[in-house]
């Protein structure tokens, strides 16, 4: 804590500008504050009994927490414990365990952009850059530790440290220089602080953002420009020497490094700069031609690196991406927009919304009023209070979120309509249900199916992960995951294995594939979305989505009892059958149907706790039992788990 | 539109789903310009576009011009005293070249896929800052046609295969694209397993229950009563699921699927004019046809070749032009006086020798486009670049500039009678959103030359 003491001071003073007009004095924490309106929010006291009952208090946390629901198991020893202790302890065994780590490396591995630029190789710094945040989850690094790594990694592009997944997109994918500087700032303001810049890029702000960004109207293309020079001195480096001729692209991916000028890398005799000859002096140089890359023709010689929302410049013996780093994690946006992201994590929506729409004119009371307008986060006292705790933490990312998940705010009975009287009103309105993420559904169907899970990726050939949170990012599972594609003279019918799936769990090679491949379509289709496609991970409900839940096969195959895949006769030569295994929770329901252990009652409480986390309605119950009527047992029980995937609160959180 | 009723009619179920931007009851209205308002040429009542994604080489294909390079199997012929047509790969289009027009004088500016693609379907650039608000002109197209819908129009006004980077932008969701696929169909509109369909009914049951919830899982029923509707509507599931019509009646039965992009491509012809012939409603498509991006071994003779597309882009539009004749109009005609039909890809390619991977790269600075029906004169030729190709040197019409990318859907704007120089004021952001974006150098003109 001794480290940060001097920057807890700057904040404390910053603090106590913004919360004078709101929560009283920032010495007071949210724990003992005075400000009536954030009392909903305190922690709910140890060994109280949160508002909501236990089967709705389990889904919110552990799908929040770790993306899956709870076992059956879990939910039987939970529900039968009478200790009051239960659930700040439920709350803690859940930060302590596996999922946790994967799901918030994922959280992680969105936000830095982790995606493999090129389909075809072992994807070498995506699978280090996540092996990397698994090592930061598990410690529970400092969130600033963590993004100043990230933001002046250099190094070997596999070394985790280097964080070269988040560098590689720009590099690989722009031709001009100046176009991956000037995109990959972006990336960092937004990813960071969740400022857009790139609109300055391309214009002043003046006459064109004063609807937009009041923030960024006084802010020029120089000055963007001038964020970008942090930048200007690292390039990508490429060491070879004669031995290098035949080399894979693979080999050539694995040797890449991430180097800076001014950090006493200039010294690179054998080996390329992936730049042009003029942009390999280390500096900004703005001027362009018209043509020259995407945008219009810049002027204005060499720029010198300066910091746009303070103007500070790179100290004496610093290098230019360590300043940067250093000024983005001393700005206050840099918490705020932190606080912003996990909070929406939780609660559906962040304080500003989009995530990467904040407004640097309009963050809280002193700055709106400087810029003439409006406080833009919703509850900003809340925002604010949060913030300050989470700089004297530390940056605590798990603080953050034990923070937010023992509030009583976050595990309130969630009202029909926003209580306008309440400040915090719409944070407990039931607009905070939200469609869950795609893995989520993924895992949840498995689970309530009773159907194991096995998944191989890129580069990860010696074992398998069993949920879809595991995969390092979007793309993952595919097909070609175990399978070597040579540059030349490939041949589908005669695959190179890098390893046999059987070594790996998998009961064929038909039931890798299929495995794979019908991950990788629900995830698709569920909005897992791909960065290098530009299509963010989305969470709405569409028709397109409701239609494929209801009909696309492999969202009903598993229903249908063991039944043989249909390939035709040249696959079935080269892959061998594949029987679909039928969920054993199913077939056991059928049996105990059947032989009177279990009656229509029994089942459909069983069921619904498994699946949705509840008991059903009267009028539920009703209809089922209706429909039962003239059934075989096995197509009732089929049909049931069927209908209950399709219900809304399969696919919600609440 | 009232929300509810917004809410119940099938026309906004297909869309891309209840987003939080649209606002409930918006009623944006455009603006005319302060200048003097253009005549629109109100010629068509439907439009398709054809997108040829990738860029065509325009020197292969409608622009053609024959060298060292030119492969044996281009079959070049000069029809009509003048035209050179590449009949060896198109010689469907090549017998019917008094039918279409040929414009060889759009100069474009993107030279960047997504960009070029965004430009072409938003006539704006893309910018960061407005995409979220900019929409699909299919999009405004149906805005400004709403009033034209009847009770019986099920479908929505746009629909489109596959995504594109802008959908409806500002506008309701109602305006946002119905997405089918390449084969030209809804996905996973058919529950497939025929025997189980008393569990359809269970669910709806089921469904009913939770419709009246406030909360996203009540948004959700909603939707999905909506994909219920649609599953149960024969009609539809015979024009856009792949149910043959002869087993519609049967509950069973799909239409066969796969195949090359030749196949594919005419199946989706097909559905349009079928769409289209139905009147449900729809009256603006935007189709698809992908793989011109040929940066190497554009030569190379089969799949993904150029004589292969080539070929799917000739089967493709012969077959529309015919039926879409086949089909009678509203008003007296054909269905094809009534359709305005472009096809065009986002930018041409480079011309002469080819690269050193044996292809062409993107050329925005000619870019062809092929346009038929909905007032069109056949037999045009608009325009003229240079022997190889690189550049216009006429650009074929009475205004002193090169023609745009803008001038382009400004046309198919003022062929469905919509002036393309209004502009909407009410938007978000605060913005101003013009129809067509506007250029430095003056007005935005339709071209003319296609129809008089």
């Amino acid at each position: 804590m001794k480290a940060y003491l001097p920057k807890m001071l700057c904040f404390l003073v910053g603090a106590l500008f913004s919360l004078s007009a709101a929560a009283g004095s920032a010495r007071h924490t949210l724990e003992n504050t005075q400000n009536p309106q954030l009392k909903a929010f305190q922690m709910v006291k140890r060994g109280s009994t949160p508002a909501v009952d236990d089967l709705t208090f389990l889904h919110r946390v552990h799908l929040d927490l770790t993306g899956h629901i709870p076992s059956q198991e879990t939910i039987a020893a939970f529900t039968a414990n009478p200790s009051a202790s239960k659930y700040a302890a439920e709350i803690e065994r859940l930060f302590q365990s596996e999922a946790y780590v994967d799901r918030w490396v994922t959280f992680l591995a969105d936000l830095l952009r982790n995606e493999p630029i090129f389909e075809d190789t072992s994807a070498p710094f995506r699978n280090a850059m996540h092996n990397g945040l698994r090592e930061h989850i598990r410690n529970n690094t400092p969130w600033d530790v963590l993004a100043k790594e990230v933001l002046t990694g250099n190094g070997s592009a596999v070394n985790p440290s280097t964080a070269f997944g988040f560098w590689a997109r720009e590099i690989f994918l722009e031709d001009f220089r100046l176009e991956v500087l000037d995109n990959q700032v972006a990336n960092i303001t937004e990813t960071f602080l969740g400022i857009q810049t790139n609109c300055v890029s391309c214009h002043d702000g003046q006459y064109h953002l004063e609807q937009v960004n009041v923030g960024l109207v006084a802010k020029k293309r120089e000055d963007f420009w001038a964020m970008a020079a942090f930048l200007s001195q690292s390039y990508v480096y490429y060491p070879f020497s004669a031995e290098d001729e035949d080399e894979s692209f693979d080999g050539f991916l694995q040797k890449l490094h991430l180097v800076d000028l001014d950090r006493g890398q200039g010294d690179m005799e054998e080996g390329e700069l992936f730049a042009d000859e003029r942009f390999m002096d280390g500096e900004y140089n703005a001027q362009s031609v018209a043509g020259e890359g995407m945008r219009v023709p810049r002027n204005g010689g060499v720029i010198q690196p300066k910091y746009m929302f303070s103007g500070e410049s790179p100290r004496q013996g610093e290098s230019r991406r360590e300043a940067l780093a250093r000024l983005i994690t001393s700005d206050p946006q840099f918490a705020r927009n932190m606080v912003n992201r996990i909070w929406a994590a939780f609660f559906g929506e962040g304080f500003v919304h989009p995530l990467n729409g904040w407004d640097p004119g309009r963050t809280d009371a002193a700055t709106a009023a400087a810029h003439q307008s409006t406080v833009q986060p919703r509850t900003p006292a809340l925002l604010d209070a949060l913030t300050n705790e989470f700089i004297q933490s530390g940056f605590d990312l798990k603080w953050l979120q034990r923070r937010i998940v023992t509030s009583g705010l976050y595990q309130a009975r969630l009202t029909e309509t926003e209580d306008k009287n309440d400040y915090l009103g719409y944070w407990r309105s039931n607009k905070r249900v939200r469609r869950l993420p795609a893995e989520a559904i993924v895992d949840r169907y498995h689970h309530a199916l009773g159907l194991e899970q096995r998944y191989v990726y890129r580069g990860n050939i010696h074992e398998a992960v069993s949920s879809t949170w595991a995969l390092p990012s979007p793309g993952e599972p595919e097909g070609f995951a175990l399978i070597h594609i040579p540059e030349e003279n490939f041949d589908e019918d005669n695959l190179v294995w890098l390893n046999d799936p059987t070594n790996l769990g998998f009961q064929s090679i038909a039931d890798y594939f299929y495995r794979q491949d019908t991950a990788h379509e629900l995830l698709v289709n569920l909005g897992r979305g791909r960065l290098i496609a530009n299509s963010p991970r989305e969470n709405t409900s569409t028709v397109q989505r409701a239609l494929f839940m209801m009909n696309q096969p492999e969202f009903h195959a598993y229903m249908g009892g063991g039944f043989e895949v249909e390939l035709d006769e040249e696959e079935v030569a080269t892959i061998g059958r594949l029987y679909l295994p039928a969920s054993p929770f199913l077939q056991a329901k059928i049996s105990e149907l059947s032989d009177g252990r279990l009656d229509q009652d029994g089942f459909l409480t069983e069921i619904f706790t498994r699946f949705l986390l509840r008991a059903p309605s009267a009028a539920e119950r009703t209809l089922f039992k209706e429909y039962y009527r003239g059934k075989e047992i096995y197509q009732g029980v089929y049909d049931t788990a069927w209908a209950l995937i399709n219900h809304p609160d399969f696919i919600h959180q609440r | 539109m009232q929300r509810r009723s917004f809410l119940t009619s099938l026309a906004g179920a297909v869309g891309l789903g209840l987003t939080a931007a649209s606002p409930a009851g918006a009623n944006w209205r455009a603006l005319p310009r302060q200048r003097s308002a253009v005549q629109t040429r109100n010629t068509a009542r439907n439009l398709i576009m054809v997108l040829l994604d990738g860029g065509p080489s325009h020197v292969d294909t409608f622009d053609l011009k024959v060298g060292r390079w030119t492969p044996n199997f281009i079959g070049q012929q000069t029809i009509g005293g003048s035209l050179q047509w590449p009949m060896g790969i198109m010689p469907k289009l090549g017998a019917m070249t008094n039918q279409f027009a040929i414009i060889r004088s759009i100069s474009a500016i993107e030279a960047v896929h997504e960009r070029a693609v965004y430009h072409l379907i938003t006539a704006h650039r893309q910018s960061a800052a407005l995409a979220p608000e900019i929409p699909h002109f299919a999009s405004v197209m149906s805005h400004m046609m709403a009033g034209q819908r009847g009770p019986n129009d099920k479908l929505p006004t746009f629909v489109s295969v596959g995504t594109d980077e802008a959908h409806n932008g500002f506008l309701n969701i109602d305006h946002a694209p119905l997405i089918i696929s390449e084969e030209g169909r809804i996905a996973n509109i058919v529950h497939g397993i025929d025997e189980n369909s008393d569990r359809l009914q269970l669910l709806d049951a089921l469904i009913a229950l939770h419709e009246n919830r406030t909360d996203a899982g009540g948004n959700h029923a909603l939707l999905q009563q909506k994909a219920r509707r649609l599953m149960g509507d024969q009609e539809l599931a015979t024009l856009l699921g792949g149910l043959s019509q002869a087993d519609a009646g049967n509950g069973g039965g799909e239409e066969a699927e796969g195949g090359d992009a030749k196949a594919q491509f005419v199946r989706q012809c097909k559905t349009a004019v079928n769409v289209l012939a139905a009147g449900r409603g729809t009256r603006v498509m935007q189709l698809r046809l992908e793989g011109w991006d040929q940066h190497e071994n554009i030569y190379v003779q089969g799949e993904g070749g150029l004589s292969h597309l080539a070929g799917a882009l000739d089967e493709g539009l012969a077959t529309l032009y015919a039926d879409l004749q086949a089909q009678p109009g509203l008003n007296g005609g054909t269905l094809l006086d009534e359709t305005l039909v472009v096809a065009v890809g986002e930018f041409g390619r480079t011309v002469g020798n080819l690269n050193a991977s044996n292809g062409r790269d993107h050329y925005p600075y000619v870019t062809p486009a092929l346009l038929f029906g909905g007032g069109v004169k056949g037999g045009r030729v608009i325009g003229q670049s240079s022997a190889d190709g690189g550049a216009i040197t006429d650009a074929g019409w009475s205004h002193n500039r090169f023609m745009s990318i803008g001038d382009l859907v400004a046309t198919m704007y003022s062929a469905l009678g919509i002036d393309w120089t209004q502009r909407f004021l009410d938007t978000p952001s605060g913005r101003a959103f013009e129809l067509v974006d506007s250029i430095a150098t003056g007005p935005v003109h339709e071209i003319q030359e296609l129809f008089v």
